[in-house]
């Protein structure tokens, strides 16, 4: 059960990390659009 | 000692906020003789003639080595989507439009992109400079681009008649155009009036009313969801005309002072269409998916401050509200985006279905700038408590130290 927990934490900070990292580079992206 | 440090981070990071929107309120003055050469490419040298707006006279080298006027070209602005929008305009001597160049506009590149893709500005050659040049009386509108198709033709219609009144001795009339009262601005009174009633009654069934209407129309009909970039404009001082934008001050000025007067986040939870997408998710996959660490939930959900920071940062430095528009509103609802973005919506519109809100809890600048304003009322209305407590106790402070009658 413990370990299931675990999982569930990693996930779930995977899931924030990927979409935060996503947005940096969108608005990199639109940077560089705008230069 | 960390007290000290926090406070001094947040010092520091409010001046920075200030110094770079007061450096968004600045003009540039951006060169522009680029653009006035593409705007009449026959002319080989310009001569300003005028300066509000700004006129200049083209000439050229006749066969007798003379210098010979053969156009003018103007630099006029005038509102779009998210900011004004600088257009150049070539103009020969028979009062004919030759060319128009965008110079400089502050819209999400995907409009204008659509605007050019569909060749816009060539719908303005040949016309004549004492024509409207109005969006649905002598040029056609682009779908999915209206406010800025909008803003560009009043930029060539304002520049065109100031050059067919000053050159050509035309008394032309600026058409003020009627105040837009239509379907779109009824729906979202009549979504606003549902949620005064359903706020103030306590009437849960009408908050799926209202959420569910706000998806279809302010999401897919009419795709007007409040977005950062549009607080970044509000910021910069880029107001629309009320009488054709009524919609972008009904949610951006009338929904904030409803906030304000209630202390409640009437907006995303009520009105917001992509919050409704996702309540609707998450009562299709269950929407339970919690994360046991709080201590991991609450340090993910400071994220949305440092975006909202970033982007509005951004946004007033390259003086570009769209900049600030980091949500993926318009991929969903208008199905414009570029690059990541058709990446960013998939995943968190998956995610969405096993973790309730999951947008808005960790990423949304709606929830953020809402929570603000609560918390700002809340002090606003705690300062008369805390000066009546402190007038409490600064009378018990005179009476303790009051010499006892009796003792004298």
């Amino acid at each position: 059960m413990k370990n299931k927990l675990a999982m569930v934490d990693v996930i779930y900070i995977l899931l924030i990390s990927a979409v935060t990292v996503m947005i940096f580079v969108n608005q990199f992206q639109a940077l560089r659009v705008v230069f | 000692m960390k007290n000290i440090v926090n406070k001094l981070i947040v010092f520091a990071a409010t001046v920075v906020f200030l110094i770079t929107l007061a450096f968004s309120w600045t003009h540039a003055d951006n060169d522009l003789m680029p653009f006035v050469n593409k705007a009449l490419p026959e002319a080989q040298s310009f001569h300003k003639i005028a300066s509000s707006p700004i006129i200049y006279e083209g000439r050229k080298q006749n066969p007798d080595g003379q210098e010979e006027k053969i156009g003018y070209v103007v630099i006029d602005q005038a509102s779009a989507y998210g900011g004004p929008v600088e257009i150049v305009t070539g103009i020969d001597l028979q009062g004919k439009i030759v060319t128009a160049v965008i110079a400089s506009h502050k819209d999400t590149p995907s409009f204008i992109d659509r605007l050019t893709d569909q060749n816009f500005l060539e719908r303005f050659t040949g016309k004549e400079i004492t024509d409207p040049l109005t969006i649905d009386k002598d040029i056609d509108r682009i779908s999915g681009a209206t406010f800025s198709s909008r803003g560009i033709a009043k930029a060539i219609s304002l520049g065109s008649h100031a050059v067919a009144r000053s050159q050509f001795g035309m008394d032309v009339k600026e058409e003020v155009g009627p105040f837009k009262f239509g379907p779109k601005e009824i729906v979202v009174i009549l979504l606003l009036i549902l949620m005064l009633i359903g706020v103030v009654f306590r009437q849960r069934l009408l908050r799926w009313v209202t959420l569910i209407g706000s998806l279809v129309f302010i999401g897919f009909v009419y795709n007007t969801p409040v977005s950062l970039a549009n607080v970044a404009g509000l910021l910069m001082g880029n107001l629309p005309s009320i009488r054709e934008n009524l919609v972008w001050y009904i949610l951006l000025l009338g929904v904030p002072a409803i906030t304000l007067i209630l202390g409640k986040n009437v907006y995303c939870f009520w009105l917001c269409p992509f919050g409704a997408l996702q309540e609707i998710t998450a009562k299709i996959g269950g929407g339970k998916f919690k994360c046991c660490n709080k201590a991991i939930e609450a340090k993910a959900a400071r994220i949305r401050y440092a975006l909202v920071y970033l982007a509005l940062l951004g946004a007033f430095l390259i003086k570009s509200p769209s900049f600030a528009g980091y949500e993926p509103f318009a991929t969903l609802f208008g199905l414009q985006g570029f690059g990541i973005q058709w990446l960013i919506l998939p995943v968190v519109f998956f995610a969405s279905f096993f973790i309730n809100r999951f947008w808005c809890r960790f990423f949304c600048p709606g929830l953020l700038l809402n929570e603000v304003l609560i918390r700002s009322r809340r002090c606003v209305l705690e300062i008369p408590k805390k000066m009546k407590v402190r007038r409490m106790k600064k009378l018990s402070l005179v009476q303790d130290r009051a010499p006892n009658k009796s003792d004298a």
